[in-house]
């Protein structure tokens, strides 16, 4: 490890922002945990998010050394920041999933997040693609439901409803039901599913099913009706109403295609950057529990690698509040 | 006259590359300082990649001698026969040995200033603002004895460390803190226009505890582009004589501009800038850099075509008949 307040280069393994790998063992209330899942095996087109987690620990280590030090300020927010606390970060590496067995890898998942959440830590997890998303947030479920005797909301983050039930080549383990596994399995309640920044094309079926069970979408043109504030801060009211914690998942296809190229299904009429952060900044000010980002696809963006860059930014901004916040 | 973009020596729209000795007052004078350090390199390949790009413009109006007009401000331009625009190549740099660069841009800079020239030093990475506010400062000094100089930082980040770990006082994130150490700034008159993200406190209180003013990407979508460009000028002129600007291309979002080497997320967009760019135009500027560019990292090249129409738009007023 470094102890020169801006490293020349990133020697030793890569970790997220340098910052010290660890086990579940190591966590403790209040920490946060980085963890990835190398998968993208459920994702129909441009695989490659496998690579998600390494490329946004590797980009993340460039702000390793503005967090060395403990008097940061976010400029446009004014929030201090610091790397005083930093050490109550740790990254425990990846999860195991195994490519060709979904169901092994889902139980896998499930199981991991359910221990890494039990400690009481804030688990962060670097996918892998959006079907992830679902074993995750039901661990997550499990843990809080263990801990608290409460319930989680799910909100999501994605240009897509996800809310299909299965594939006729890909079968059941398919990133386009990962919403609809997850309202399934009974962990979540309908009334806490929250989907925010849909835009493009969504399958009629999937559209009269949000309709059918009240379920709570925004779509694109909601935010730039009513305003990304207003939008966020009622989707997250929605999804944390009566529940102990939100799981927040982003899925990189919610940005607009033009902006960040590093997504399997770029759409084009998707969220900026600076609504991205700002959503993040809104977020974790409620009830966000936990984060996982997902289909960040790094080897579409091998030269300019700026769609890892924003990956690492957003997992700083979400600890902003917390293990990165000025003491 | 070249015929095509991509034909004959690139220089800054394609114009005569000279000697500094042909350098006459009232001249736009372009230069590069291929100098970098630091993180994702290709910054030395900038001053290339902007004077490539610039040719895109300038073949328009090769093939428009009754002028051309820009539709968003209204205005005709029209190219003069005395076009009033060289390029005297890069100058001298020195990659191991920083204070030789140092002194090797910032002569070369005081040399076009003192023949009368506007100077536009093209980097190369940040650090390549010191050098040539250096040089322009010097050769001021000479020129007008009791000038004092105002400051304008288009930048995503502030670059006012005094000094930065291993890389010590002379890098791209001291710049700023090293022109205002200059005799002839003005600390007062510092203004720092779309700074982003996590910037160190120590270095936000010493801007403000001088009375220099902070514009964050925020507060340009706030207040309006145009409204931050006038004010960002008045509070650089105020009681001094010239403004000294210096301009990072990484002020634009990585969304927009991936070709440099410290990427902003959630910066301002480059038609944002564009909107500041021209109310600052009217200001005198005496000399400015352009730095943070490297074509390596972006194969789709926006953002040497960007930072190369950012530049025709500054100098406009300078080089263009505009109606």
């Amino acid at each position: 490890m470094t102890t020169q307040s801006a490293p020349v280069s990133t020697p030793g393994i890569t970790t997220f922002m340098d910052l010290p790998r660890g086990d579940i063992e190591h966590l403790r209330e209040g920490m946060v945990a980085i963890c990835g899942v190398s998968y993208d095996l459920s994702c129909t087109s441009r695989i490659g998010s496998r690579f998600g987690g390494r490329a946004i620990r590797d980009s993340a280590s460039y702000y390793a050394g503005a967090f060395s030090r403990n008097d940061l300020v976010e400029i446009t927010t004014g929030d201090r920041m610091s790397g005083a606390r930093r050490s109550q970060i740790l990254d425990l590496g990846d999860f195991n999933a195994y490519p060709l067995d979904w169901p092994r890898t889902e139980k896998e998942l499930r199981r991991s997040l359910y221990e890494v959440a039990s400690t009481g830590a804030t688990p962060v997890v670097l996918g892998g693609d959006h079907f992830i998303s679902y074993p995750l947030c039901l661990g997550y479920a499990d843990a809080v439901r263990e801990r608290s005797g409460g319930s989680v909301g799910y909100i999501q983050l994605s240009s897509r409803l996800d809310l299909g039930t299965s594939d006729p080549v890909w079968g059941d383990a398919w990133r386009g039901a990962t919403a609809r596994r997850i309202l399934d399995s009974g962990s979540v309640s309908p009334k806490n599913m929250v989907w925010v920044g849909v835009n493009g094309y969504v399958r009629r079926e999937e559209w009269d099913y949000t309709r059918e069970n009240e379920l709570s979408v925004f779509t694109l043109a909601d935010i730039r009706q009513r305003g990304l504030q207003s939008v966020v801060e009622e989707a997250m009211a929605i999804a944390g109403e009566g529940c102990e914690s939100v799981y927040v998942s982003i899925d990189f296809d919610v940005m607009d295609g033009g902006i960040v190229a590093a997504t399997a299904d770029p759409c084009f009429d998707g969220m900026t950057n600076v609504e991205l952060l700002k959503a993040v900044d809104i977020l974790r000010r409620k009830k966000a529990g936990a984060l996982d980002l997902v289909g960040m696809n790094p080897t579409i963006n091998m030269v300019s690698a700026t769609g890892q860059r924003l990956g690492a930014w957003i997992v700083i901004r979400f600890l902003a509040g917390e293990a990165l916040a000025y003491p | 006259m070249q015929d095509y973009a991509h034909t004959s020596a690139p220089t800054f729209m394609g114009v005569p590359l000279v000697g500094l000795s042909d350098v006459q007052a009232g001249m736009t004078v372009i230069s590069g300082a291929p100098h970098s350090l630091r993180d994702r390199f290709g910054e030395r390949y900038g001053p290339r990649g902007i004077r490539h790009h610039s040719l895109n413009v300038s073949q328009k109006f090769d093939r428009a001698p009754e002028g051309l007009i820009d539709v968003t401000t209204g205005h005709t331009l029209i190219r003069p026969d005395d076009f009033p625009l060289v390029d005297v190549g890069d100058f001298n740099s020195y990659p191991s040995d920083v204070m030789k660069a140092t002194e090797g841009i910032a002569g070369g800079v005081s040399e076009v200033v003192m023949r009368g020239g506007f100077s536009v030093c093209l980097g190369g990475d940040h650090y390549v603002g010191y050098p040539s506010c250096l040089g322009y400062t010097r050769a001021l000094g000479r020129l007008r004895p009791n000038a004092r100089v105002g400051y304008i930082h288009i930048d995503g980040h502030l670059d006012f460390a005094d000094s930065y770990g291993p890389y010590g006082k002379y890098m791209n994130g001291t710049n700023a803190r090293r022109i205002s150490e200059l005799d002839a700034m003005e600390p007062a008159n510092m203004v720092f226009i779309g700074i982003q993200g996590p910037c160190y406190l120590d270095q936000v209180e010493l801007i403000r505890r001088y009375g220099g003013t902070i514009f964050t990407s925020e507060d340009v979508e706030e207040m309006g582009p145009e409204t931050v460009g006038y004010r960002a000028g008045e509070l650089a002129m105020r009681g001094c004589d010239t403004i000294y600007m210096s301009f990072d291309i990484d002020v634009i979002d990585a969304g927009f501009s991936d070709g440099t080497g410290s990427v902003t997320m959630g910066a301002m967009t480059a038609s944002t800038l564009f909107r500041i760019l021209g109310p600052l135009s009217q200001f005198p500027i005496g000399s400015m850099d352009l730095v943070e560019t490297s074509p390596p990292l972006d194969p789709s090249s926006r953002t040497p075509r960007f930072a190369a129409e950012a530049l025709i738009k500054l100098i406009t007023p300078k080089i263009f008949e505009v109606y």
